[in-house]
């Protein structure tokens, strides 16, 4: 009995000496990496060609999958919102919703998903194939802070990234929702522009691009940290790069209810 | 006051080009370096020899700086590295090279792109233009000039390994390290790299390199540093390590150099062979001789 009894008190202090030092971990890793992204934005920047790449594969290689799913989301809304809200007296509403659920919660949190899913693997997986190939290596031999010339320019791209498509949701949603409520309630454009432009705040917009900024630091941060802790095995680089997105999902949406409770104070 | 004896051993001190200080690194379940001592002076040429699985590696990395040590201390050219600061590091950076096993080519650049990083990092007098023309005089000597463009994957192994030779030798460091740097290639390629390293010797560049090569060690090293389990066995002048009558040493010789260089031939002889091995080496193509 006592000695199953320290065996677990043993294991829970494994346990919770392992999480600490994780976090230390994490808190070191993003203060380095905040160091550095001073130094890159003041400072030369040798790191601009990994900055464009990593805008062109995250932003630029996104925005079918996102026009895609923007157009489509923004037109069911529409449809709902014309057909359900005019029944409970609220047509009025359709646009205030319109705008609160693509511009507010939709745009920034699947867009965020989105690049999760996309660049969020790509960079754990290719750090972690750098680690194991002891590319990272290479770069201290050579003089290169990997921080630096790896993990900063990542971090202000998948941002980037992140703010500009999201701009490029709401307008492919908006759209989206133009295009469905033309046929289906005779919409016209100069009435729908209207109609949005009468509940469309800049407090939304700003609102929709901060949550966005928010949610590219925590995709990219969380995967660079996630692919730099593969050590040694090839076998390590999937499991991060699973970590790092689902954890990535995890606190993106943890985040997004903060953002939007903050919002509603 | 110091005295003239005092001043001499402190000129000698600062003229040692690594100094590790019981340098432990240990993973969960073993002890890869035990409390290891070891120093080397500037200007010489070491061959690290052992077993496999003894630390050659994890004690090069350990040297270089790219693996910080559960505890002790390493100082390399003066610089402790785990309290010096980052510009002091850099500049340490581009005083030496390192050559990986495998190479550890950057893949996402061309070879072009892989030799001239170390140029655009620490090269800052030098313009553009000047810096692409060092890299292509670099190439030139190894004939590589027709793979400047092509990726890492796209070379063969003994392409890849010159290539990464190439990118530790473009600043022409003071310090080389090379982890294997024979294995993996052909006889052409590995002569290529032997001539060069020759050429590096005389210039006065300290070598420091992990090796199971007979005639690389023949060629240049002045000392062996034996380790086995972690720990090092010896750290001596090559001809008093092979005469040594250590029979753990001999052994551990024996197995990694193979009979003949201990017994039949001694590496003394193969050190007169190797430096009387001159000229330039035959002409090769490295890229994609994996794929024939």
């Amino acid at each position: 009995m006592l000695g199953s009894v320290t065996l677990l008190l043993e294991r829970l202090g494994a346990r919770t000496r392992h999480l600490a030092g994780s976090f230390v971990y994490a808190v070191g890793f993003g203060i380095e990496v905040a160091r550095q992204l001073v130094l890159f934005l003041f400072g030369k920047r040798p790191a601009f060609r990994v900055l464009t790449l990593q805008i062109l594969f995250t932003g630029v290689e996104a925005l079918a999958i996102v026009a895609v799913l923007s157009l489509s989301l923004g037109a069911v809304i529409i449809i709902q919102g014309l057909s359900l809200l005019p029944q409970f007296g609220q047509a009025e509403l359709t646009y205030t919703v319109l705008v609160v659920v693509i511009t507010r919660e939709l745009g920034p949190i699947l867009t965020a998903f989105i690049v999760a899913a996309r660049s969020g693997t790509a960079v754990a997986t290719e750090l972690g194939t750098m680690v194991v190939n002891r590319e990272i290596e290479a770069y201290i031999a050579t003089g290169v802070n990997p921080i630096a010339y790896l993990v900063v320019p990542r971090v202000i791209g998948v941002t980037v990234s992140v703010i500009l498509l999201n701009v490029y949701f709401n307008v492919f949603g908006l759209a989206g929702a133009f295009f469905a409520s033309r046929p289906t309630a005779g919409v016209a454009l100069w009435e729908y522009v209207a109609q949005l432009g009468a509940v469309l705040q800049v407090r939304d917009l700003l609102g929709s691009a901060l949550k966005s900024a928010v949610f590219g630091v925590i995709i990219a941060l969380v995967s660079c940290h996630h692919g730099l802790l593969v050590e040694q095995a090839s076998t390590e680089i999937p499991q991060q790069a699973i970590r790092a997105v689902s954890r990535c999902f995890v606190l993106l949406i943890v985040v997004n209810a903060g953002l939007t409770l903050v919002y509603y104070l | 006051m110091e005295s003239p004896a005092t001043t001499r051993q402190t000129a000698q001190e600062r003229q040692a080009l690594l100094r590790l200080h019981g340098v432990t690194v240990r993973y969960p379940d073993y002890c890869v370096l035990d409390s290891l001592t070891l120093e080397l002076p500037l200007g010489s040429t070491t061959a690290i020899m052992g077993p496999s699985g003894c630390g050659k590696t994890t004690l090069l990395r350990c040297a270089a700086g790219l693996l910080q040590p559960n505890s002790g201390s390493v100082e390399l050219l003066g610089v402790d590295l785990a309290r010096a600061p980052d510009r002091e590091l850099t500049q340490l950076r581009g005083q030496m090279g390192f050559v990986f096993q495998h190479g550890a080519l950057w893949q996402n650049m061309t070879v072009r792109e892989n030799l001239l990083l170390p140029l655009e990092v620490h090269r800052h007098e030098l313009t553009p233009a000047q810096r692409r023309r060092t890299v292509e005089r670099a190439a030139e000597r190894f004939d590589l000039t027709s793979l400047l463009h092509l990726r890492p994957a796209q070379l063969s192994g003994g392409g890849q390994k010159l290539v990464a030779y190439l990118r530790a030798t473009v600043l022409h460091p003071r310090v080389l390290f090379l982890d294997e740097p024979t294995t993996f290639i052909d006889a052409q390629a590995a002569e290529v790299l032997r001539a060069d390293l020759r050429r590096r010797v005389a210039s006065g560049c300290t070598l420091v390199a992990v090796t199971h090569d007979a005639e690389l060690t023949a060629l240049m090293a002045d000392r062996l540093v034996v380790l086995d389990r972690g720990r090092v066995l010896v750290n001596d002048l090559t001809e008093h390590v092979i005469h040594s009558g250590q029979p753990r040493v001999r052994e551990i010789l024996r197995d990694v150099l193979g009979e003949a260089a201990v017994y039949d031939q001694d590496i003394l002889s193969l050190l007169d062979a190797g430096l009387a091995t001159g000229g330039e080496p035959p002409e090769q193509n490295y890229a994609g001789h994996d794929h024939d």
